[in-house]
């Protein structure tokens, strides 16, 4: 009887041991397979601005990025309350960061090399002066900013900046299929006694600008897509 | 007509989103909206955001007070695809933050990340460390 209850706990021990191990496994695994997804995708992170600090909290792996300090001008318009605020943030194709920072007393783009833990910080920047949420939008990796008074501000792979001036103001930018951005024109036509909008698509690789008109089906706040 | 393209979409009066196929000229959606709909609020910012036939606005806790805008809708059919208060783990959270990520979605909230579909299905849950996930972004990887 001894004898067989020793085989049973023997048994359900070396069971135990299998599910114990096959959970590490998986674990692991599944670790792994985050490491795996990394190469694919960047990491789920979220990103914090503390004064002049960029802080990092990596989700889906373990070992995150160090902080990365944006240095004395991002410190001089960040004293705390009403200071900066992080306005968008993307991931490009090869990992690295872009992320805008608001505030009253200045405007700053940085790219940062999360690996490398270096930044690049354009700023104050003046073609953010009438930015707002919204009027920013990424084409096929390039990050597309516009103004109010008619310029379309594409960020180059080498972090400068090619700025077009459409010499008329914008209402709207909006993404499209390819690697164009939709430029919706402030000023509406009338043709025919209808109205149209006037469109201005952007080649954000070539900068070639062309122009067309869409029916305007009704007065209204409204989106292309 | 460029395909560049497709449709527009628009609020005439704010109780009713359609939608307008330019090659076909003729409008193709009429959605009503009720009081309080987050949808109300693409009158505001929410336009612009698109990803993968979704419309989607996010609401980060310094914009929280007031009423709810955050939303992810279906562009092809203009409906919400998720309910953001089933993200919530707390009446006291009201980060609801919507980033295209891959083929996904993240959502993040004061206390976790979720990776959703384009369809509303969570896929994973991220927890944030403790002390954390407030005043923090979620940068983008669209492809």
């Amino acid at each position: 009887m001894n004898k067989k209850l020793f085989h049973t706990i023997l048994a359900a021990t070396a069971i135990g041991a299998v599910v114990i191990i096959g959970i590490i496994f998986i674990q692991s695994n599944g670790r792994g397979s985050s490491a795996v997804a990394i190469k694919n995708l960047p990491p789920v992170t979220a990103i914090y601005l503390d004064g002049s600090t960029l802080r990092f909290d990596c989700l889906d792996t373990s070992k995150c990025f160090a902080d990365v300090d944006l240095g004395a001008k991002v410190k001089a318009a960040n004293p705390g309350e009403f200071g900066l605020e992080l306005g968008f943030a993307f991931y490009d194709e090869n990992s690295m960061l872009y992320m805008s920072l608001s505030g009253s007393r200045g405007q700053f783009l940085v790219k940062v090399d999360p690996r490398k833990g270096q930044a690049q910080i354009l700023g104050p920047t003046p073609f953010l002066g009438g930015l707002f949420p919204g009027m920013a939008v990424i084409i096929q990796d390039k990050l597309v900013m516009a103004t109010n008074d008619g310029k379309i501000s594409i960020v180059q792979d080498d972090f400068s900046v090619k700025t077009i001036d459409l010499k008329a103001p914008i209402q709207d930018i909006i993404e499209t299929y390819d690697s164009r951005v939709a430029v919706i024109s402030a000023n509406s036509l009338l043709q025919n006694g209808k109205s149209q909008l006037k469109v201005l698509l952007v080649d954000v690789n070539t900068g070639h600008v062309e122009e067309v008109k869409i029916a305007n089906p009704q007065e209204g706040d409204w989106c292309g897509f | 007509m460029d395909q560049a393209i497709k449709h527009l979409y628009w609020l005439p009066d704010s109780k009713v989103l359609k939608a307008f196929d330019l090659s076909a000229q003729k409008g193709v959606l009429s959605v009503p909206i009720t009081e309080g709909d987050a949808r109300t609020y693409m009158t505001e910012t929410a336009k612009r955001y698109q990803y993968h036939d979704i419309w989607y606005y996010s609401r980060r806790r310094i914009f929280s007070e007031g009423p709810y805008p955050a939303m992810m809708l279906d562009m092809s059919t203009l409906k919400s695809v998720v309910n953001p208060a089933d993200f919530f783990s707390a009446e006291t959270e009201a980060t609801f933050m919507v980033s295209p990520f891959g083929d996904n979605f993240l959502i993040g909230t004061d206390s976790h990340v979720f990776m959703v579909t384009p369809a509303g299905k969570v896929v994973k849950t991220y927890a944030f460390p403790e002390g954390r996930g407030r005043d923090y972004l979620l940068p983008e990887y669209r492809r």
